[in-house]
C-alpha cells in the first residue's frame, strides 16, 4: 500500500500560489529529498502533511486513510513526526526531558536507554542534563531531530536538517541519519537546499517548483535534467 | 531532604501560630491563605502554562456566590455546598476556557478580562439571587470551625491542599505538558499533545481552585459582596503569582503573604502605605523579575557557600 499520497494540493496565501496542484506517491521505506527554488511550496507541503496548515484543496493519505484536516496532534499519533525549519526545542527542558517528551506526548513510556543511545550517537551525551537552552544552534537541531526518531515515526518529515549546522556536525548527523534509516527503515522525508548532503543522502530527489512537483528521480537523473537546470537558473 | 525539613518546620509552626498569634494576625493569616488557593489555580494555569487570566477572580465569585445560594436557599449542608461550588466553578471555568482559548497572548488576556468584568455585573445585578451591590450575608461557618483559632486551622489546611494539588500536578505527566505548551505550544502539538484540551483542562482546575477559595473566604467574612470579585482582585491575583515567582510552587504562598499581610501592616502609617506598598513592588520587579521564591532560592543557595 502506499504510504503517502499526495493529491493536487492547492494552497494559495492571497495571490500567491504556494501549492498548486501538488500530487505524488511515496509507497514505501526509503530517504527522498525534497528540493527547488524558494518559494517552490516545500515548507507548505510539509506543513500541510503535518496537519499545521489547511490546504484549500487537494487530499493528503496516510497509509490509505485520508486525513486532510487533521490536527498536528493527531497526525503524530498516526505516525508522523517533524523538525522544523527554525529549528525548535523546548529551551527549559534538558536534552534528556526533551527527548523523555517524544515519548510521553504519544502516551508512551520513556525510553532512558533508548534516548540515552541516540544522544551518544550525535555526540552530545555531555549534555544530557543540560538544558537544551545551553546548546548551540547546530547541537539543537541534532537533538530535535533526535527527538523526532523517538517518535518511532512511520512517516518522518525533516524541513533543512542541515541548514545551520557545521560541516563537523553534518557529517555526524549524515552518518546518524543513515543509521536510523538502516535500523528502522520507513518513509524519510527531507527539505534540503544543501545539494551535497541530499544527494548523498536520499535515493530518490523530488523537484518541486511552481507549487507542484517538476522531477522525480534518483540523484544522477535530477542533476542531468535540463528541466530542473532551467528551473533554477531561470 | 533539606528542602523537605525546612517546608515541614514551616507547616508545624504555621498550625501552631494560634497559640501565640494575636487575634489581628491570625485574622490576616486567614486572610492570606484565602488569597492563596485561587492564587495556586492561577498559577497552574499562568506561572506552568503560560496562560495570563484577567478574570481569574471572577471564577472565586461563582464559587462564593453558589454556595451562597446553596447554603441559605436551598439549606444545603456546607461541605456538600463547597464540593458543588468547587466544581460549579470549575464547570464555569471548561466552558468560558474553552472560548478565551480560542485566542491567544494579549488577546485571551483581553477575553479573560471581559468574562470576569461579565461575570461581575452579574453578580452584581442580579438582585434576586446573589443579593446585588449590598451582597449576600449570612453565609456560615461550618460547624465547629466558627472561632477565629479553629477557622485558621480550616483554611491553613484548605491552603495546603491546594499546595499539595500543584505539587501533583507539577510532578504529573499533565504537568510536563502543561510546561511544555508554555514553553513552545506548535512544538507540543507536533510530538502528539492536544493543546486546546489540556489547556481547557487546566483552566478548569485552575477556575475550580479559585472557587474553593471563595467560597471560604465568604465563609469567613460571612458575606458574599461583588466588591471581593472586582476586576481589581484579578489583577492582584496576577500580581500574587508574578511577585510570588509564576511557575514555582512557594510562589503564591509568599505572594499572598506580601500582597494582604504587608498592606495590612503598613495600615500604621496611614496615607503613606499605598506608596511604600507601590516602591516595593517596582523594587521586586526590579531586582528579582522571577519572583521572591527565586529570590529566596538564591539566597539559599549563596548562604550555603
Amino acid at each position: 500500500m502506499t504510504t503517502l499520497a499526495v493529491r493536487g494540493l492547492e494552497k494559495r496565501y492571497g495571490g500567491i500560489a504556494a501549492l498548486d496542484g501538488c500530487s505524488f506517491d511515496i509507497d514505501g521505506p526509503g530517504i527522498y529529498g525534497f528540493i527547488g527554488p524558494n518559494g517552490a511550496g516545500k515548507t507548505t507541503l510539509f506543513d500541510v502533511i503535518a496537519g499545521a496548515t489547511s490546504p484549500d484543496s487537494g487530499e493528503v493519505a496516510v497509509d490509505g486513510r485520508r486525513v486532510r484536516g487533521f490536527a498536528p496532534h493527531r497526525l503524530a499519533r498516526l505516525g508522523i513526526a517533524r523538525s522544523f525549519q527554525e529549528c525548535r526545542v523546548f529551551p527549559e527542558y534538558t536534552c534528556l526531558e526533551n527527548l523523555h517528551f517524544s515519548r510521553l506526548a504519544l502516551g508512551a513510556r520513556p525510553d532512558m536507554q533508548e534516548a540515552e543511545r541516540l544522544l551518544q550517537l550525535v555526540g552530545l551525551e555531555a549534555y544530557a542534563s543540560e538544558p537544551a537552552s545551553s546548546l548551540s544552534f547546530g547541537q539543537r537541531r541534532l537533538l530535535e531531530i533526535v527527538g523526532t526518531f523517538l517518535q518511532r515515526p512511520r512517516v518522518l518529515l525533516l524541513d533543512e536538517p542541515s541548514a545551520g549546522v557545521n560541516p563537523a556536525l553534518l557529517e555526524v548527523l549524515t552518518a546518524f541519519i543513515l543509521k536510523m534509516y538502516e535500523e528502522r527503515p520507513s518513509v524519510f522525508l527531507l527539505i534540503e537546499h544543501n545539494m551535497e548532503f541530499i544527494m548523498g543522502l536520499a535515493a530518490e530527489i523530488i523537484v518541486l517548483h511552481q507549487g507542484a512537483v517538476l522531477e522525480r528521480g534518483n540523484p544522477q537523473a535530477i542533476q542531468a535534467s535540463p528541466r530542473v537546470i532551467e528551473a533554477y537558473l531561470g | 531532604m533539606t528542602r523537605g525539613l525546612i517546608t515541614a518546620a514551616v507547616i508545624a509552626a504555621l498550625y501552631l501560630a494560634p497559640m501565640v498569634a494575636s487575634p489581628y494576625l491570625l485574622h490576616v493569616l486567614v486572610l492570606s491563605c484565602l488569597y492563596a488557593i485561587p492564587a495556586v489555580g492561577l498559577n497552574l494555569m499562568l506561572g506552568y502554562t503560560g496562560l495570563v487570566s484577567l478574570g481569574h477572580i471572577a471564577f472565586a465569585g461563582i464559587g462564593a456566590y453558589t454556595a451562597a445560594y446553596l447554603m441559605v436557599d436551598v439549606k444545603v449542608g456546607y461541605w456538600a455546598a463547597l464540593a458543588i461550588a468547587t466544581l460549579a466553578a470549575g464547570g464555569a471555568g471548561a466552558v468560558i476556557g474553552s472560548i478565551c482559548l480560542r485566542f491567544r497572548s494579549h488577546f485571551f488576556m483581553i477575553v479573560t478580562l471581559a468574562f470576569g468584568l461579565m461575570l461581575f455585573s452579574v453578580m452584581n445585578n442580579w438582585d434576586d439571587v446573589t443579593r446585588g451591590a449590598a451582597g449576600f450575608p449570612g453565609i456560615p461557618r461550618p460547624a465547629g470551625f466558627a472561632p477565629l483559632e479553629s477557622f485558621y486551622r480550616l483554611a491553613l489546611s484548605a491552603a495546603l491542599l491546594a499546595f499539595a494539588v500543584q505539587w501533583g500536578v507539577v510532578r504529573s505527566r499533565f504537568g510536563l505538558i502543561l510546561v511544555a505548551l508554555r514553553q513552545d505550544e506548535r512544538l507540543a502539538e507536533a510530538k502528539g499533545v492536544n493543546a486546546a484540551l489540556y489547556k481547557t483542562a487546566v483552566f478548569a482546575l485552575g477556575s475550580a481552585l479559585a472557587g474553593a477559595g471563595g467560597v471560604l473566604l465568604v465563609s469567613f467574612l460571612r458575606v458574599a459582596a461583588p466588591g471581593s470579585f472586582t476586576l481589581a482582585e484579578s489583577i492582584n491575583a496576577v500580581l500574587i503569582v508574578i511577585v510570588g515567582g509564576a511557575g514555582s510552587l512557594a510562589g503564591p504562598a509568599l505572594g499572598a503573604l506580601l500582597f494582604v499581610g504587608l498592606p495590612e501592616y503598613l495600615r500604621v502609617a496611614a496615607e503613606w502605605r499605598l506608596v511604600i506598598f507601590g516602591l516595593l513592588l517596582v523594587l521586586i520587579t526590579l531586582f528579582a523579575p522571577e519572583g521572591l521564591a527565586a529570590l529566596l532560592g538564591r539566597l539559599a543557595k549563596r548562604r550555603r557557600r
